[in-house]
């Protein structure tokens, strides 16, 4: 029992601790330092210092009724509690608390997909549900449905939309909160609470219109702290008849300004899926004079870069676009694509790569024949959760930043030059941020960029390094309008400091919020930069 | 090698390595052109020829052994809760790779 929850002794804590067993029963609470070890965030860069935030204890619900008891036990007590749903977490904290000795209530247990209705085309989950979950169900079902996964098939649709985690599909299911429909909510004081039409005893609806009526408080539970979500719906896309995907080349620098706006344009009105933004010239970084260009401080000049993309006989940018729906009308949006950019951008080619009906075969979903080096997930494409991204993980892990951009070229051009400058403080860190440097087109109406510096468990003086660069990418990214969308805990106050207009007005709601219905800081506190009365004293 | 190349013992433990270990250390091809899953190509790197990469061939890994790694991850393998896998889960996911690995090699004998 080294760690003890704030503002208790271990002659409390033990009492904390037998009441949690005798609501879940013994087998369903941990505290010994082995059990708690998978609860530490083994992505940290504070990993073993005193930054590192540990949990006290874990305890595991079976159920809602379940999850109310130990609420309120928690609240007698006034122990803070850290809900993790499943999956990992990882870059963003793991299940890591804000608050050194919280316990953490993890809801894995919770694993029962509660409805899927394949002809109005929902779901309706418990937090334990991981998208390998939700997909095999569908499977067994014989329904012919798509889920919109992130990358680690671990993860669950309630808390990787908690956290505003993002898919790989089409536009309106890519944004996974935003496509949520209807919550379960128990508060901090025990209560049961449902959102939209699940407030209305009889309505069958819960799952297909998300208000209700009146105010619609489901966005203070997504990175927030007033209650914990046992149930949650989403929309689920039709399995479509048909994938294709294509590329357009463009050959100059300054192209990239019109092919962001036209592919806006095709994304924006529901014609193709998600794209992913590339260039030709990525395979010059390995020539050192390439590198410097790339990598120049102030960043290289329009002029300077066309020469290189010349000399190289190479175009500057590329654009692969997925396309989802019926055979005929996936050939015919390419077509407008393909004709819609080739007409405006003088030079830009256009090339047609896989195309077959859905379900696709493994072969197919292994995805090595494209005739273009892809940067295509094929799987995570086609909502086949997997966990091969995880052979992008080096070192011990990494720390995520994913500032929220415009969506447009000229912003990438500016984030480019201004982070590439800013991090070159680092310079034993890669050169995330270059002239080559792409937009993510993962959310659905904004673009981000990604910052991912790794973490090594027996080396504090990289982690040192990742840290104060994660904190310098923050500082400086905001000083031009750029915020992180998702933070670990030892990030949150600092990112949410930054959201600050009319004198953290959004911060000071929040707290008058917390205070309102969660004063003792019961559901983890200091989450998403929101802390109660009891720990801002 | 191909997944229907395995012959899998028909433990309790086999459903569980399926649900849980396989996405990661199955015998499957890797996402996207790569020849092996992550956690099989990470083994493979690590160890070489001096042990098989697919868990499912070993028969080395005895329950206090896979639940240290279990629980306390290694590398980029994380940690997993006991909330996810159980000391119990564990224990049959030692026994059907046992069980396995043991099963492969009397087949290869045979061959």
């Amino acid at each position: 029992m080294s760690v003890l929850p704030p503002d208790l002794d271990a002659a409390g804590f033990a009492p904390f601790l037998a009441d949690l067993r005798g609501a879940v029963g013994p087998d369903w609470v941990w505290s010994a330092d082995d059990d708690l070890f998978p609860y530490r965030d083994s992505f940290s860069p504070v990993w073993n210092t005193g930054e590192e935030r540990h949990a006290s204890a874990a305890v595991a619900p079976a159920d809602v009724e379940q999850v109310q008891a130990v609420i309120r036990i928690a609240r007698r007590h006034r122990v803070p509690l850290h809900p993790v749903s499943t999956g990992k977490n990882f870059g963003y904290g793991g299940p890591s608390p804000n608050v050194h000795g919280s316990a953490v209530l993890d809801l894995k247990r919770m694993d029962r997909v509660l409805a899927l209705d394949g002809k109005r085309n929902f779901v309706l989950v418990e937090p334990g549900v991981s998208y390998f979950d939700l997909y095999r169900a569908i499977q067994d079902a014989g329904l012919r449905l798509m889920v919109d996964c992130p990358d680690p098939g671990w993860g669950s649709p309630v808390g990787n939309s908690l956290e505003r985690g993002v898919g790989y599909t089409m536009p309106h299911f890519r944004d996974h909160f935003g496509a949520h429909c209807g919550m379960e909510v128990v508060l901090p004081d025990g209560e049961v609470m449902r959102t939209g039409m699940g407030a209305m005893p009889g309505a069958d609806t819960w799952q297909e219109y998300p208000y209700g009526f009146g105010p619609d408080p489901a966005g203070l539970f997504a990175q927030g702290n007033f209650g914990v979500v046992t149930k949650m719906g989403f929309r689920l896309l039709p399995l479509p008849e048909y994938y294709r995907s294509c590329m357009i080349t463009v050959p100059r620098r300054r192209d990239f300004v019109a092919l962001v706006e036209h592919v806006n344009y095709l994304s924006d009105s529901g014609l193709v899926g998600e794209v992913e933004y590339g260039s030709p010239l990525s395979v010059l970084m390995g020539n050192a004079d390439f590198l410097a260009l790339a990598t120049q401080v102030g960043g290289p000049s329009d002029a300077a870069m066309d020469a290189a993309a010349a000399a190289a006989n190479l175009h500057s940018w590329r654009v692969e676009l997925q396309f989802l729906g019926p055979e005929a009308t996936t050939l015919a949006n390419w077509h407008h694509a393909r004709d819609r950019i080739l007409g405006a951008i003088p030079g830009a080619q256009g090339f047609e790569g896989d195309h077959f009906p859905l379900p696709a075969t493994e072969a197919q979903l292994n995805n090595d024949t494209q005739p273009w080096t892809t940067s295509i997930k094929r799987r995570r494409s086609l909502g086949v959760p997997s966990l091969g991204a995880w052979k992008i993980v080096r070192d011990d892990g990494h720390v995520g930043f994913f500032p929220v951009l415009p969506r447009s070229g000229e912003a990438v051009f500016q984030v480019q030059r201004v982070l590439g400058d800013a991090m070159k403080e680092f310079p034993s860190l890669p050169p995330f941020f270059n002239a080559l440097t792409m937009p993510l087109f993962w959310h659905t109406h904004t673009f981000q960029m990604v910052f991912a510096p790794s973490i090594k468990h027996d080396d504090p003086a990289h982690n040192a390094i990742t840290h104060a660069a994660m904190k310098k990418c923050v500082a400086v990214a905001a000083e031009h309008g750029w915020g992180d969308y998702r933070a670990a805990p030892i990030y949150q106050d600092e990112v949410s400091a930054t959201y600050s207009f009319n004198n953290h007005i959004l911060r000071r709601f929040h707290e008058q919020l917390k205070d309102a219905i969660d004063p003792d800081g019961i559901i983890a506190p200091g989450r998403g930069g929101v802390w109660p009365r009891r720990f801002r004293a | 090698m191909p997944q229907g190349e395995i012959v899998r013992a028909d433990l309790p433990g086999r459903a569980l390595f399926a649900h849980n270990c396989a996405p990661c250390h199955g015998t499957g091809r890797g996402d996207d052109g790569s020849p092996m899953l992550p956690g099989t190509a990470a083994l493979a790197a690590k160890y070489g020829a001096t042990r098989p990469a697919p868990l499912e061939l070993r028969d080395d890994l005895a329950d206090p052994v896979l639940r240290l790694f279990v629980r306390r991850g290694v590398g980029a393998m994380p940690a997993f809760r006991p909330a996810e896998l159980s000391n119990a889960d564990i224990e049959a996911i030692a026994a059907y790779l046992r069980a396995t690995a043991q099963a492969n090699r009397a087949a290869n004998r045979r061959r």
